[in-house]
C-alpha cells in the first residue's frame, strides 16, 4: 500500500491535519475523507471545472491536484464561501439572477467568480467570461451566471 | 382573468439555496454505512458473439462481494423505453462498444476496478455495420432479428407528385447531421439499498416511474417492492431517460444485501449513454412563383445505433415536424430509424427537430431566393396560423402566427447591428430560422399525475412524478399550485419523482412537464379548492361563485373576508373532511395512421423564431456568432427568469450543435470520449443572446402556459447556416459548420465563381 | 499493486539525488498532465517527486542580457510577470491562451515543454525567442537550444535523471517584435489546431533576424527555416510576408486527427504565420513612431 503522508493545511479558515496516501487526489480527500461533497467531479481530467477549489487565492481543478500538495496551503471550498445564515454576495446574486439550474457546475462557478472579485472588484463583462472560462455549464448558457457576477460586484461595492 | 399573484413572477427556485451552498447531495455524493462500490465491465468491440464470461478470478479477489453476469438477472434481461431490446447484461451478443457484460460490487472502487480487469470474456467477433444506409441493405450484418430497419414513419398528404411535376419552383437538397452528446456535467450515478423488503434506488434520472418498471421487471419483483427515487440530477437533456445505473444497482443490492453505489466516469458516460440521431436527409420543396409552399418530399435515415432506446420516437417527431411551422398542403415524408453497431441514439433536447430544421430552414431561404423575396417574407407568407392544416391533417386552433416571434426577433437583431468597417477577409451575414414544436409525446397517451395535501397550517405537500433535472419543474409546479389555492409559494413543499410517494409524472421530456404535470397540479389544487370553497360557502353563506382564495385568505366579491385558508382547513378537519386532492392530465391526441401518418399528434404547439448575425473569417473559415435574438412563444411564462434561462441555455447548446459539437466515431468507437475532445461551448463562446418572451396563452394550458424546454435549441444551427450563405454565398449541407468545411466551400466558390455553389458536402 | 510514494525535496540537489536513486520517479509540478495520465492508468506507480516549489525553478530574473524563467513558473505567473510582458510579450500571450484559468494557475512552463506535445502553446513562443533550455542532473548541468530539444511527440533529449530547471531568452533589443497566434476550435479550454510564433528583428529597414515556429503541424513544434531565410534582408512587405507564409504552408507536415484535418492545418499554418508577421510589422512601425 502507498505510504501515508501527514499533511496540514488551512481549510475554510480552519487548521486541519490528516493522513493521505501519496496517490490521492485533493478532490477525493475533500469529498471522501472530509465529506465536503460540494466539490463535484464532472470529468476528472481538468476539462470541466466542476471540482474547482481555491488554493492560496487561485482557482485550481482539485482533480488535478495531488492531495500531498495541499500541505501548507490555504484552501477554500464552496463550503467555506457562505452558510445558511450568511450568504456570500455571489451566492445571493446567483439566487436573484436565476443563475442556477441543475446546480452541478454552481460551486465551481462561484469559486471562480470569488477569485475574480477578490482580484478585481470592478470586472468588465469580458473579465467575467474569462474568469469562468474554465467552468463548463450545459444548462444556463452562462448569461445569467455572468449577470449574477456583475450584480455581486455591485453589491460588494455598495457594502 | 383575475390578476396573477405567483404565476408570472420570477420567484427564486426552490432548490437554488442548497445548490449555491454546495449542500445538495447528488447521487455521487451519497454515502451509507457498509456501502459497496460497483463497476461495470463493458465491451470494447462493437459486434461479437459471446461464448463465455469467466468471473472466477474476479470473485477470488479479496474485497469483492458480487460479480454478476447475464445468468444472474432474474427477469427477462431486457430494457428500453419503447422496445425491450437492450440487455441488462449481455448474454449472447454484443451489439456496440460499451455493452455491459458484468457488474462487480466491492469494498472500494479500486478493488471493483481491479476485479473488472480479471474477468475473462471469450468471444467471436462479428462483422459490424456502421453506416445506416448500408445497414438497410439485405446483405448487411444484422443487429437484431432479420432487418436493421427498426421503424419507418410515413406521412402522406395530398398529391405531392402531381404538384412537383408542375411547380414553378422546386428546390432540392441533401443534408447530413452529426451525433451530438448531451454533455450534462454530472455523469450518471446512483445508489441502491434494501429497506426491509423494498429495493430502493436513488439515481440521476429523468423518469423514475419508467425506471421502476424496468428495474422491477428485470429483478422479477412487483413494482411495489422497488422504490425509485430521483436524486438531485445534474442535467439530463434527454440522456438520462434511458436506464443507466439503476438495474445494475438493484441487482447488486439484492445480491449483497448492502448499499451499493455506482458512478460513471465521464468516458463511460459518453460511451454508454444515448446520443442525438445523426440523420441523412433528402429534401425537395415545391413552391409557386410567389414562394408559397406547395409540397415537400422528404426522406430521412436516422442512425439509431445498437438499441432502440427512444429511437423511433424522435424520428417520428422529426417526420411530423418535417415541413416546419409552415403550411404545406402536399407531403410525402419517409423517415427510417435504422439499427447499426454505433453508439445508441435516443432522446436529446429537440428530439429530431433540430436535424430536420437544418434542412427545411435552408430550403426556405433557397425558395425565397428563387421567388425573389426576402427570407423574412417567405416565412411570413407560409406561416401556420388558425385554421391551417398541418402535414398530419391537424387543423390548428392557435392564436397568432410566426410573425409574432419572427418580427420581434428580426427587428431586435437589426437594431443591434453595428455598421463598422471590416477587414476584407471578414464577411458578416444575417440568418433566420423558425420552428414549432408539439408539446408532449407524439400521438400517444402520456399522462401525468399530482397529489396535493393541504395541511392545518395552510402549508401543503405537492407530490408529482415529474423529475426536476435542473429545468425547474418543482418551482413551476409549486407556483401553479400556490396560484390556484391562493397560498404562499414558500409554503408549498414539492416532493417529486419518487415512486414510493408520488404518482407517475411520465418523462421529463418532450417539453411536457409545465403543460402536462402543470395541468395535473392545477387539477389537484382545484379539487382541494373545491372542498375549501364549498365549506366557505356554507360558513359565510355566500355562493361559491363569489368566492376566491388569495394571499392565504378567503376573498368575497374580490375583497378580503378576514377568513384565512388556515381557518377554512380547520373547519373542514373539524367536520372530518380531508383537504387532499389529486389530479391527472393527458393531452388529447389522435394516433398517427400507420400508412398515412394522419392524426392529431399534439394538443398544443410552441412556436419560436431566431435571428442571428455572424462574422465569417474567409481566411480561416471560422464562424463567429455576433448576436442571437431568440423569440419564443411560451403561452404564459410561469417564471420569466426560468424561461429566459431555458432560452439562453438551449440557444447556446444549439450554437454548439451548429459550429463544433460532434461525437466522432470510427467503426462504432467513439473518438471523442472526453470534454477535451468533445467540445461544448465555454463562457467565452457565448454571443449576446436576447431572449424575447412571447405569450400567446392557450386555453388548455395551466394559466395559459405551454412547454419550452427544447424549443430554443432548434433554430440556431439552421439560422447560422442561413447567415453563412448571406455572408459568403456558400451553403453547407452538413453539420457541424466547421472552419474546415467553410474554407473548402470558399475554395470551390473561387474555382467556380459563376456556378451554383455546391461544396463537397452538398453530396451526401 | 506497486505503490506511489510522494516526496517534496526542499532543494534542487536533493531532487537530483532522488532522481538518481529512483529511476521510476515522476516529476510533479502543476500536475495538470501527470494526474490525467494517472487517472487514465497510463502511468506506472513510482516516486512522485514534487519539484513545484524548488526555489531555483520558481524564479523569473533578468541578468546579463538574459531573461531567465524557472521551469516551475506557472502560466498565470508568466502572463502576469512584468518582466515577461516587457521582454517577451509573445510568450505571455501564448501562456494566456493555455487551457483555462485553473490550468494556467497550476500548469508550469517546464511541464509544458517537458511534455513535448506538438500542440503545446508556449513552445512556439519559446522557440521564436530563441530560448535555451537549462538542464540539470546529479552529475552536472547543460544548456541546449530549445530547437534541438524535441525529438517526437512526448520525446525529448532529456536523459535519465535529468530535469529542466529553466529557460533563458536573450533580452529583446530595440527593433525587435514578436507575436503569437493560435487557432482552436473554441475560445477557451482548447488545444491548438495550429499555433504559431514569430520574432523579427529589423535594422535600417531590413530584416536581420527572423524566427518562425509552428505547432500542431508536425510531430514536434518546429522552426520554419526556409521561411526565415526568405525573410532576411526583406523589408517585411506584403509580398515578403505572403511568400514566407506560403513557404511555411509548404514546409509543414500535419496529420488528420479528431481536432482537424491535415490539409486545413497546412493552410492555416500559412494564415497564422502571415498574421503574426503582420502583427510584428505593426509593432515595429509603432516602435519607430
Amino acid at each position: 500500500m502507498p505510504k501515508k503522508i501527514t499533511i496540514q493545511f488551512t481549510l475554510n479558515q480552519k487548521e486541519i491535519s490528516l493522513e493521505v496516501a501519496a496517490d490521492r487526489r485533493a478532490v477525493d480527500v475533500l469529498r471522501e475523507d472530509l465529506d465536503l461533497t460540494g466539490t463535484k467531479i464532472g470529468c476528472g481530467e481538468g476539462d470541466c471545472g466542476a471540482c474547482t477549489i481555491i488554493i492560496d487565492g487561485k482557482t485550481v481543478n482539485s482533480c488535478l491536484v495531488l492531495a500531498p500538495q495541499l500541505d501548507g496551503r490555504d484552501v477554500v471550498t464552496i463550503e467555506g464561501l457562505g452558510n445558511y445564515d450568511r450568504l456570500d454576495a455571489l451566492q445571493q446574486a446567483f439566487l436573484d439572477e436565476g443563475a442556477v439550474q441543475c446546480g452541478f457546475c454552481t460551486p465551481g462557478m462561484l469559486l471562480s467568480a470569488k477569485v475574480l472579485l477578490d482580484e478585481n472588484p470592478t470586472p468588465s463583462r469580458d473579465d467575467i467570461m474569462q474568469s469562468i472560462s474554465g467552468n463548463l455549464c450545459r444548462c444556463t448558457g452562462y448569461v445569467k451566471i455572468a449577470n449574477a457576477i456583475e450584480r455581486a460586484a455591485k453589491m460588494k461595492a455598495g457594502q | 382573468m383575475a390578476e396573477l399573484s405567483v404565476v408570472g413572477k420570477s420567484v427564486i427556485r426552490k432548490d437554488a439555496l442548497d445548490k449555491v451552498l454546495g449542500r445538495t447531495r447528488y447521487s455521487a455524493d451519497l454515502k451509507m454505512p457498509g456501502m459497496l462500490h460497483a463497476k461495470v465491465l463493458r465491451s470494447t468491440v462493437p459486434h461479437a458473439r459471446v461464448i463465455r464470461v469467466d468471473t472466477a478470478r474476479a470473485e477470488a479477489l479479496p474485497g469483492v462481494h458480487a460479480v454478476l453476469t447475464a445468468k444472474d438477472v432474474p427477469g427477462p434481461n431486457g430494457h428500453g423505453i419503447i422496445f425491450k431490446d437492450e440487455p441488462v447484461l449481455v448474454s449472447d451478443k454484443i451489439r456496440k462498444i460499451g455493452d455491459p457484460l458484468a457488474v462487480v460490487a466491492a469494498e472500494t472502487e479500486a478493488i471493483a476496478a481491479e476485479a473488472i480487469k480479471r474477468i475473462e470474456v471469450e468471444m467471436e467477433e462479428l462483422p459490424g455495420v456502421f453506416d445506416p444506409v448500408e445497414a438497410m441493405q439485405d446483405d448487411s450484418p444484422k443487429i437484431h432479428g432479420d432487418s436493421n430497419i427498426l421503424a419507418l414513419r410515413k406521412i402522406l398528404r395530398g398529391h405531392p407528385d402531381e404538384v412537383f411535376a408542375r411547380a414553378e419552383i422546386v428546390v432540392e437538397g441533401e443534408y447530413q447531421t452529426q451525433m451530438q452528446e448531451h454533455s450534462y456535467i454530472e455523469p450518471e450515478a446512483g445508489i441502491a439499498y434494501l429497506d426491509e423488503d423494498v429495493v430502493v434506488i436513488k439515481a440521476s434520472t429523468q423518469n423514475t416511474h419508467f425506471d421502476c418498471r424496468e428495474i422491477a421487471r428485470n429483478l422479477a419483483l412487483p413494482q411495489s417492492r422497488v422504490r425509485m427515487v430521483q436524486a438531485p440530477t445534474g442535467g439530463g437533456f434527454g440522456g438520462k431517460l434511458d436506464v443507466s445505473v439503476q438495474i445494475h444497482l438493484g441487482l447488486l443490492a439484492l445480491k449483497t444485501r448492502r448499499p451499493v453505489k455506482l458512478v460513471y466516469t465521464r468516458e463511460e458516460s459518453f460511451i454508454a449513454s444515448s446520443k442525438r440521431h445523426p440523420c441523412r436527409i433528402r429534401y425537395r420543396t415545391a413552391a409557386d412563383r410567389n414562394g408559397k409552399l406547395l409540397a415537400v418530399d422528404v426522406q430521412v435515415v436516422g442512425d439509431t445505433g445498437a438499441y432502440s432506446s427512444y429511437g423511433p420516437a424522435p424520428i417520428t417527431r422529426l417526420a411530423v415536424h418535417a415541413a416546419g411551422p409552415y403550411e404545406v398542403p402536399n407531403a410525402r415524408i419517409y423517415a427510417y430509424t435504422v439499427y447499426t453497431n454505433n453508439p445508441t441514439a435516443g432522446a436529446m433536447r429537440g428530439f429530431g427537430v433540430p436535424q430536420i430544421s437544418f434542412a427545411y430552414e435552408q430550403q426556405m431561404d433557397r425558395i425565397a431566393e428563387k421567388a425573389g423575396i426576402s427570407p423574412l417574407e417567405v416565412r411570413l407568407r407560409n406561416s401556420l396560423r388558425r385554421g391551417s392544416v398541418t402535414v398530419t391533417g391537424q387543423v390548428l386552433d392557435i392564436e397568432g402566427s410566426l410573425g409574432d416571434t419572427l418580427i420581434p426577433a428580426y427587428e431586435t437583431l437589426l437594431s443591434a447591428r453595428k455598421n463598422e468597417a471590416l477587414p476584407d477577409h471578414i464577411k458578416k451575414g444575417v440568418g433566420l430560422a423558425c420552428m414549432y414544436y408539439g408539446v408532449g409525446n407524439t400521438g400517444q397517451p402520456n399522462p401525468a399525475g399530482a397529489f396535493l395535501d393541504l395541511m392545518e397550517d395552510g402549508s401543503a405537500h405537492l407530490m408529482v412524478g415529474a423529475a426536476d433535472i435542473g429545468q425547474g419543474s418543482n418551482t413551476i409546479l409549486a407556483q401553479i399550485a400556490a396560484e390556484e389555492l391562493g397560498l404562499d409559494f414558500q409554503d408549498i413543499k414539492v416532493i417529486s419523482a419518487d415512486t414510493g410517494v408520488t404518482p407517475d409524472g411520465g418523462a421529463t421530456s418532450a417539453s411536457r412537464q409545465t403543460y402536462i404535470s402543470g395541468n395535473a397540479t392545477l387539477e389537484a389544487a382545484r379539487s382541494v379548492k373545491t372542498v375549501l370553497l364549498k365549506e366557505a360557502a356554507l360558513w359565510q353563506d355566500v355562493p361559491v361563485e363569489r368566492l376566491l382564495l388569495k394571499e392565504k385568505c378567503l376573498y368575497v366579491d374580490q375583497k378580503p373576508s378576514g377568513v384565512t385558508v388556515q381557518q377554512l382547513v380547520a373547519r373542514c378537519r373539524g367536520k372530518g373532511v380531508m383537504t387532499i386532492g389529486h389530479g391527472w392530465y393527458n393531452p388529447s391526441t389522435v394516433p398517427l395512421d400507420d400508412e398515412t401518418g394522419q392524426g392529431i399528434p399534439y394538443e398544443v404547439y410552441s412556436f419560436g423564431s431566431q435571428a442571428v448575425e455572424i462574422a465569417v473569417d474567409t481566411q480561416t473559415g471560422e464562424i463567429e456568432v455576433l448576436r442571437v435574438t431568440a423569440a419564443h412563444d411560451v403561452g404564459q411564462a410561469v417564471n420569466p427568469l426560468h424561461v429566459e434561462g431555458q432560452i439562453e441555455g438551449g440557444t447556446l447548446m444549439g450554437i454548439g450543435y451548429g459550429l463544433y459539437e460532434e461525437m466522432k466515431k470510427n467503426n462504432g468507437s467513439i473518438q471523442t470520449p472526453s470534454f477535451a475532445t468533445y467540445l461544448i461551448p465555454t463562457a467565452l463562446d457565448v454571443p449576446p443572446i436576447d431572449s424575447i418572451i412571447v405569450e400567446e396563452k392557450v386555453d388548455t394550458g395551466p394559466f395559459g402556459a405551454k412547454g419550452l424546454g427544447e424549443t430554443s435549441l432548434v433554430p440556431p444551427a439552421s439560422a447560422i447556416a442561413n447567415a453563412l450563405w448571406h455572408a459568403t454565398g456558400i451553403r453547407l449541407h452538413s453539420l457541424p459548420l466547421t472552419p474546415e468545411k467553410v474554407l473548402r466551400a470558399l475554395e470551390s466558390q473561387k474555382e467556380w465563381p459563376d456556378g451554383n455553389i455546391a461544396a463537397e458536402e452538398d453530396t451526401v | 499493486m506497486n505503490a506511489y510514494q510522494y516526496v517534496k525535496p526542499p532543494q534542487l540537489t536533493e531532487a537530483l539525488r532522488l532522481m538518481r536513486e529512483n529511476p521510476d520517479c515522476h516529476l510533479l509540478a502543476g500536475g495538470t498532465d501527470l494526474l490525467v495520465r494517472m487517472k487514465l492508468g497510463r502511468l506506472q506507480p513510482g516516486l512522485l517527486l514534487d519539484v513545484s516549489q524548488l526555489p531555483e525553478l520558481r524564479t523569473i530574473r533578468e541578468e546579463a542580457g538574459l531573461l531567465r524563467i524557472g521551469a516551475a513558473v506557472t502560466h498565470t505567473e508568466i502572463c502576469r510577470a512584468e518582466a515577461i510582458s516587457r521582454l517577451a510579450p509573445a510568450l505571455a500571450g501564448a501562456a494566456s491562451q493555455v487551457g483555462s484559468p485553473q490550468i494556467r494557475n497550476r500548469g508550469t512552463i517546464g511541464g509544458n515543454v517537458g511534455n513535448a506535445s506538438p500542440a503545446g502553446d508556449t513552445l512556439p513562443a519559446l522557440l521564436a525567442y530563441g530560448a535555451v533550455v537549462e538542464l540539470a542532473r546529479y552529475d552536472g548541468r547543460r544548456r541546449r537550444p530549445l530547437k534541438e530539444f524535441f525529438q517526437g511527440p512526448g520525446r525529448t533529449v532529456l536523459e535519465e535523471g535529468e530535469l529542466i530547471t529553466g529557460f533563458s531568452l536573450a533580452i529583446r533589443p530595440a527593433g525587435q517584435a514578436a507575436a503569437f497566434e493560435k487557432m482552436g476550435k473554441r475560445k477557451a479550454l482548447s488545444i491548438s489546431v495550429v499555433n504559431a510564433a514569430v520574432l523579427i528583428e529589423m535594422e535600417a529597414g531590413a530584416v536581420v533576424k527572423a524566427r518562425i515556429a509552428l505547432g500542431a503541424v508536425a510531430a514536434t513544434v518546429r522552426r520554419m527555416t526556409a521561411a526565415e531565410h526568405h525573410l532576411k534582408g526583406t523589408d517585411l512587405s506584403d509580398g515578403a510576408i505572403a511568400q514566407a507564409a506560403q513557404l511555411v504552408s509548404d514546409a509543414v507536415n500535419p496529420i488528420d486527427d479528431v481536432r482537424s484535418e491535415a490539409a486545413y492545418r497546412k493552410q492555416i499554418a500559412g494564415v497564422l504565420t502571415r498574421r503574426a508577421l503582420e502583427t510584428c510589422r505593426r509593432q515595429l512601425n509603432d516602435q519607430r513612431e
